[in-house]
C-alpha cells in the first residue's frame, strides 16, 4: 500500500480536535492546528496533500486564509475541504473556487473519509 | 403649412410639459388648436405685428403680453377669446413656465415662475435670473439650452431654499430656431416627507439587516455544540456497538457530550434570561449574601481555569447583605468568570469580592487578549461577539450590565489589548 497521506486540520475547538484526530489517524497522518498562522506555518513546513478549513477561526477566517492562499499562488496542488457550521460562506468559496469541496458541521465519519477519497482519486 | 407648424408647436409643448401639465390641460390647448389658434397666427401675421417666426421664438404661449416682457415692444392689442384661454391657462398652471432663447434670454415666464423666482423677464437665465446656486448641477439644462440635448431634468435649490424640479425641452420653432421650455416644479414639501421616508426606511434596513445577523450569528453559535454533541453520540454508540467498548474511548466522548450539551444549555438560558430582564420581568428580592454567591460560582470556574493551565485567585472578604434575587447575582459573577477564562490562554485570573464605603465590590482581573479602544463601546451591547470564534453567543456582558442597574449598582472595565482585563461591578449593600 502507498504510503499514508497527510492531513492538515485547521480547527479552534479543542472537542472537534479530538473529533478529527479520532476520525483521520487511522487512515492518515494528521496535524492539527488552532489558527491559520499555524496552518501556513505547518504548509510550508512539509508537505500536506489535504487541508480540511474551518470557517470560523479566531483572528483571520478560513475563507480568508484559502483567498490568500490563492491569490499567493503557492500551494496550488493543495486539496481543501472546508468546514462550517451555516455553509453560507463555505458554498460562496466553493462558486468561486471549484476545487474546493465543502462539509457541513455535524457530519458522520464516513462522509469526510468519502470525501476525501472522492478528491484523492 | 401653418396648420402644421402649430402642430409641431403644441407637440414640443406637449412634450415639454410631460408632468408639468396635465392631460386636460393639454387636450385643452389640442382644441384651440383645432379650431382657432390658425386663425390666431395668421392675424398676427397679417398685423406684421410679428412674423411667423417670432411667433416661433416666444412659442405660442407668447401671446401672453403680461408676462412676456421679452417682447413688450410691440403694440398691446386686444386678445381673442382663444388667446386669453390660452395665456390664462397657461398663467395659471401650478408650475412654473418658463422659456428661454439659447442665449439664455428670457423670453416668457409664467405667474409661478415668477412666485418661484421674482421678477426675472429679461434677464440672463444664470446669472440671477433663476439665483440657483452655482455649484448646482445645471450642466443637462445648459446642454439642452443649447441644443446640445432634447430633454434634461434635475433638482435644484432656489435662493430661498426651496427644492426644485426642472424640466428643460428643447423646441424647434417653425421658422428652425431653438428655444428651452423649462418646467418647475416647487417640491419641497415633497422632498422633505421623502426624505424623512427615506431615513425612516434606512434605519428599519439597518435594524432588519442588524436582526438577522444576529439571528446568523445566534444560530452558528448554537449549532456549534450540538454539531458536536450529535458527532460525540455517533462516536458512543459506534463504540457501545462493539463487542468490547473501549472504556477510555466512551469516557472521552461523554465528557464532549457533556460539555457541549452543559454549554448548549447555557448559551440557551442567557438568550433567555436576557429577553426576560429586557421585558422587565423581575425575579423576587431576598436576602442575598454577595460573597457567598461569589465563592460558589469561583470553585466551580478553578476547575476550568486549571484545565487551561491558569493560575486562578479567588478571596471574598466579609460584605454586607443585598436585598436582590441570588439566582441572578450570581448569573452576573458566571458571566464575569466565564468570560475571564473564555478569553485567557495563559497567565492568571485573579477574583475579589469585598466590602468598601457602604458598598459591594465584584472585581475580576485576567491577563488576556484584553479589548481593542475602538471595540470598548460595544462589549456591554447584546449580541455583540467582538471574537467570532470564540464559544458563545455575545450576551455575557449585557446580562451583567442590566442585574447591576437593576440593583441601583454600575459596571465598569479598563483593559489592554493583548495584556488582560479588570471588570469591576459595584453593589450598594442593604434593602433598597
Amino acid at each position: 500500500m502507498a504510503e499514508k497521506r497527510k492531513i492538515l486540520v485547521v480547527e479552534d475547538n479543542k472537542d472537534m480536535q479530538t473529533i478529527y484526530e479520532d476520525m483521520l489517524s487511522e487512515k492518515y497522518y494528521v496535524e492539527i492546528v488552532g489558527n491559520t498562522a499555524d496552518a501556513r506555518k505547518a504548509l510550508e513546513k512539509s508537505a500536506i496533500d489535504l487541508m480540511v478549513l474551518d470557517i470560523i477561526l479566531p483572528k483571520q477566517t478560513g475563507d480568508e486564509f484559502y483567498n490568500e492562499l490563492a491569490k499567493s499562488g503557492k500551494f496550488r496542488k493543495l486539496k481543501v475541504i472546508c468546514v462550517t457550521v451555516l455553509n453560507d460562506t463555505a458554498k460562496r468559496l466553493k462558486a468561486e473556487n471549484k476545487g474546493i469541496e465543502i462539509i457541513q458541521k455535524p457530519f458522520k465519519k464516513e462522509q469526510l473519509l468519502a470525501k476525501m477519497q472522492k478528491m484523492f482519486k | 403649412m401653418r396648420k402644421d407648424a402649430v402642430s409641431a408647436i403644441l407637440a414640443e409643448v406637449s412634450r415639454a410639459g410631460s408632468g408639468g401639465i396635465t392631460t386636460m390641460e393639454l387636450e385643452a390647448a389640442a382644441k384651440i388648436e383645432r379650431h382657432t389658434l390658425v386663425k390666431y397666427l395668421s392675424v398676427m401675421e397679417s398685423d406684421g405685428i410679428l412674423s411667423m417666426k417670432s411667433v416661433g421664438r416666444g412659442k405660442i404661449w407668447s401671446v401672453n403680453r403680461e408676462p412676456f416682457r421679452k417682447i413688450s415692444k410691440t403694440p398691446q392689442k386686444e386678445l381673442s377669446f382663444a388667446e386669453k384661454f390660452v395665456v390664462d391657462l397657461v398663467s395659471s398652471l401650478p408650475v412654473g413656465v418658463i422659456v428661454v432663447d439659447r442665449d439664455y434670454n428670457v423670453q416668457f415666464a409664467n405667474k409661478n415662475a415668477e412666485e418661484c423666482f421674482g421678477e426675472i423677464a429679461g434677464e440672463k437665465f444664470y446669472s440671477g435670473v433663476l439665483g440657483l446656486k452655482s455649484s448646482l448641477p445645471l450642466k443637462k439644462v445648459n446642454e439642452v439650452v443649447e441644443g446640445r440635448s432634447e430633454l434634461a431634468e434635475m433638482k435644484a435649490l432656489s435662493p430661498k431654499n426651496k427644492v426644485l424640479r426642472i424640466k428643460a425641452a428643447g423646441m424647434k420653432n417653425p421658422g428652425g430656431e431653438s428655444s428651452t421650455i423649462l418646467i418647475i416644479e416647487d417640491i419641497t414639501e415633497a422632498e422633505s416627507s421623502e426624505r424623512q421616508l427615506k431615513k425612516a426606511f434606512e434605519k428599519l434596513k439597518q435594524m432588519d439587516e442588524l436582526k438577522s445577523n444576529v439571528l446568523k450569528d445566534t444560530a452558528r453559535a448554537l449549532k456549534q455544540p450540538i454539531s458536536i454533541i450529535t458527532m460525540s453520540t455517533d462516536t458512543l454508540a459506534e463504540e457501545m456497538g462493539k463487542e468490547r467498548p473501549d472504556k477510555e474511548r466512551l469516557k472521552k466522548y461523554f465528557e464532549i457530550f457533556n460539555r457541549n450539551s452543559k454549554m448548549f444549555q447555557e448559551q440557551i438560558e442567557s438568550i433567555l434570561q436576557l429577553s426576560k430582564i429586557e421585558a422587565g420581568e423581575k425575579e423576587a428580592d431576598e436576602s442575598a449574601n454577595v460573597a457567598e454567591i461569589f465563592k460558589e460560582q469561583a470553585r466551580e470556574f478553578s476547575a476550568a481555569a486549571a484545565r487551561k493551565g491558569l493560575k486562578f485567585n479567588a478571596s471574598a472578604g466579609k460584605v454586607p447583605e443585598m436585598s436582590a434575587s441570588s439566582g441572578l447575582l450570581a448569573s452576573m459573577v458566571r458571566n464575569l468568570l466565564s468570560n475571564a477564562v473564555k478569553f485567557t490562554e495563559r497567565g492568571f485570573i485573579d477574583a475579589k469580592c469585598f466590602a468598601s464605603g457602604g458598598k459591594i465590590f465584584i472585581a475580576v482581573k485576567d491577563s488576556g487578549i484584553g479589548i481593542s479602544p475602538e471595540n470598548s463601546g460595544k462589549i456591554f451591547q447584546p449580541f455583540s461577539k467582538l471574537e467570532k470564534s470564540t464559544e458563545g453567543i455575545g450576551v455575557g456582558l449585557s446580562i451583567c450590565r442590566e442585574i447591576a442597574e437593576m440593583y441601583g449598582g454600575k459596571i465598569s472595565f479598563i483593559s489592554e489589548l493583548g495584556k488582560g482585563s479588570t471588570f469591576t461591578v459595584e453593589l450598594p449593600s442593604g434593602k433598597r
